[in-house]
């Protein structure tokens, strides 16, 4: 199983690192950037297809939560309507999964890489050459020179700014996919993932060789610009953005054959929330001027849809 | 998703990635083997009374420091006289949300006989690791961390150059003195010679086409030195010009030192192969090498016509220096790794495999001349 790890994932990603390394000059901070932008976009339907499963369930956490109150103690009842449901969203339970278990071996594998390419001691450079091919071009360019602006990419941060760029990153990417639910369970988990799991990988890239926390830095900010793409400033913004418009790509649709239910009668707040995977909050917003959503007219003072006081 | 993904990435990159600690080769002197281990500690051992079992330490037994650690130790200990000169790394501080200590380098000066130490520990001014066994020649003891050369004077410990030499890249051979010339290989492809009395260079480093980690060995005035291009090279000790029309090519890498017996020079390499050359023209000596099926990265022993090498996945080989053919009737199985240089003293071969024990084996037989020693501190009674 080792052997066929290292053969599909270790030794093509390790090499062409290499490679890529002697393209840019010798350069393994710009080598690490290029390389790791160059994966997360090569996964980016993926990721895609991911963020877009995630809004879905985000659509339907309203009907499922009513199923739970409705049948709660019906566990069999309960289970067959939520099947129903899915199959009304054209979702399936486990679809989130595939993209995740496509990608985690690829991140898997970026992350070990790194490690072994930075190969600072004689048992770290032996082992790397373990998985180097006979190309006589790698075996040229071992060991990876180290330096990078003011750091050593073998070694931790002396000045402590990446952990807290490591940390910012993650919680800025958390923040905008995190999708406010009106469970408060819900509520408190996503606050808690918001703060505890930045904070945490903050502190890990104490002690962590600086390579692999720009790896997680720009990962992260590949992530954001994925998100944004999809989703705008998601849960970061409070407020929709003067002059930021509707991203290109189209907001989920409610299923086929149910968007004249949608439409009639039912508050506008709810058919905005079906199309973005968004609950507003009960307090209204006052729109900042511009169109904050493609096809709608900009609000004015005096607009009835904004009362205050 | 990106949280589940990442903590999965560093906890199987943790699993797979145990931290190294380093453990060194071996220097025998005075009837005694000296040895850096994976705890952070230098042992001081004595063959006799190893082979009698007595309980670690004896009399004339010690290890240091005692009551701590250093950092990881990769420098072997270098004996001149009375005194054991260790390279080694120390830090304090750390912990789980500061990440590693930081060390530093410094060089320690220990009583042979009894592991005092003879003066305060010196202080390199570098975090780099020191990797390559430092060397001396009468008044000036040398010292490589990280990519410098430091030369601290032995009665004094004041440096004894205007400057620390440095290379371009990191130097992890052994520095060997001959000649009053210093001799090193760097991981910046180059091989040096620097003048020990000023550490001015004697001729432009010599370039090779891959990294330079294995240490040189001089013989007859010639350089023989390995490297990971693939390539044995020997080179002019006075000119720093090669002396083979063209490098001998072994194919993987050249890591340990090589050994010179009788118009021959035998090196090992990566590729698990064997090669002996004529020192004079650098043509292979034996009609094929000899071929273990791992890698082989440490320096072999020559004993009385007998070349041992050990591959990195614990077998031992006895082989004939004029023919390359083997002469145990089995390689011995350490059941361990070994990396670090193999040290012959008498008929006896000391081997430091990954297990950190110390393993002696008879050279002309391969059998087991004492069993295994595990470098570790006495649990106190």
């Amino acid at each position: 199983m080792t052997e066929l790890w290292n053969l599909l994932f270790i030794k093509p990603m390790l090499n062409s690192l290499i490679v890529l390394y002697d393209a840019l000059f010798h350069n393994f901070g710009i080598a690490i950037v290029i390389f790791t932008v160059v994966v997360r976009l090569a996964m980016t339907p993926l990721t895609l297809k991911q963020i877009r499963s995630s809004q879905k369930m985000a659509t339907m956490q309203p009907k499922l939560q009513e199923l739970q109150k409705k049948y709660g103690k019906d566990k069999q009842r309960l289970s067959q309507e939520t099947m129903k449901v899915y199959k009304e969203y054209g979702m399936n339970p486990l679809g989130c999964l595939g993209p995740m278990v496509i990608q985690m071996p690829i991140w898997i594998a970026l992350y070990s890489v790194i490690l072994k390419a930075l190969a600072a001691t004689p048992d770290d450079l032996l082992n790397l050459n373990k998985f180097l091919y006979s190309w006589p071009i790698v075996h040229q360019l071992v060991p990876l020179k180290e330096s990078f602006l003011w750091l050593n990419l073998s070694r931790p941060d002396p000045l402590y700014l990446l952990p807290i760029l490591v940390g910012g990153s993650m919680w800025v990417q958390q923040k905008m996919t995190i999708m406010p639910g009106a469970d408060p369970r819900q509520q408190s988990m996503n606050k808690m993932m918001l703060w505890m799991m930045p904070g945490m990988f903050g502190v890990f890239t104490l002690g962590f060789a600086s390579g692999l926390a720009i790896f997680w830095i720009v990962s992260n900010v590949v992530g954001i610009a994925t998100q944004y793409f999809v989703t705008g400033w998601g849960g970061l913004s409070k407020t929709p953005l003067a002059g930021v418009s509707k991203p290109s790509v189209p907001a989920l649709q409610a299923p086929a054959g149910r968007e004249k239910r949608i439409t009639d009668g039912e508050p506008r707040e709810s058919k905005r929330a079906r199309r973005t995977g968004v609950q507003r909050q009960d307090s209204r917003r006052s729109d900042q001027g511009g169109a904050g959503k493609a096809g709608r007219k900009p609000r004015r003072d005096g607009d009835n849809r904004t009362q205050k006081g | 998703m990106v949280v589940s993904i990442a903590l999965a990435s560093v906890l199987l990159a943790g699993c797979a990635a145990a931290p190294t600690r380093g453990g060194t080769g071996l220097a025998v002197a005075a009837g005694k083997v000296y040895v850096g281990s994976a705890d952070g500690r230098i042992y001081a051992i004595s063959p006799a009374s190893r082979k009698e079992g007595v309980d670690f330490p004896s009399s004339g037994e010690w290890f240091f420091p005692p009551d701590t650690e250093l950092g990881p130790l990769y420098a072997a200990p270098y004996i001149e006289g009375e005194t054991v000169y260790l390279a080694a790394m120390f830090g304090q501080g750390g912990g789980f949300f500061l990440g590693s200590p930081r060390l530093s380098a410094y060089v320690y000066f220990l009583d042979a006989a009894t592991g005092q130490k003879r003066r305060d520990a010196i202080p390199l001014e570098t975090s780099e690791l020191a990797i390559g066994s430092p060397a001396s020649d009468r008044e000036t003891l040398f010292v490589a961390a990280g990519k410098h050369i430091f030369a601290i004077g032995k009665a004094t410990g004041k440096p004894r150059w205007q400057r620390p030499f440095e290379a371009e890249g990191k130097i992890w051979s052994d520095l060997v003195v001959s000649e009053n010339t210093l001799y090193f290989g760097s991981l910046d492809h180059k091989v040096y010679a620097l003048n020990t009395l000023t550490g001015e260079q004697r001729w432009p480093p010599f370039v090779a086409e891959g990294a330079v980690a294995a240490t040189p060995l001089i013989a007859n005035g010639i350089v023989y030195i390995g490297s990971f291009d693939g390539n044995l090279y020997a080179i002019d000790a006075a000119s720093g010009k090669a002396v083979w029309p063209r490098p001998f090519q072994g194919g993987g890498w050249f890591w340990g030192k090589a050994v010179e017996r009788e118009g021959k020079v035998y090196a090992a390499n990566l590729d698990g192969k064997v090669h002996a050359v004529d020192a004079r023209s650098g043509q292979p000596v034996w009609a094929q090498p000899f071929v273990a099926p791992a890698a082989i990265r440490s320096s072999p022993a020559m004993v009385d016509g007998t070349l041992v090498v050990a591959s990195v996945d614990g077998h031992v080989y006895g082989l004939d220096a004029d023919t390359g053919r083997e002469r145990w009737t089995a390689p011995y199985i350490l059941g361990n790794e070994v990396v670090a240089d193999l040290t012959a003293f008498g008929n006896a071969v000391y081997i430091r495999a990954k297990d950190n024990a110390i393993h002696v084996l008879a050279a002309d037989t391969g059998g087991l001349l004492w069993k295994p020693f595990p470098l570790k501190v006495p649990s106190k009674k």
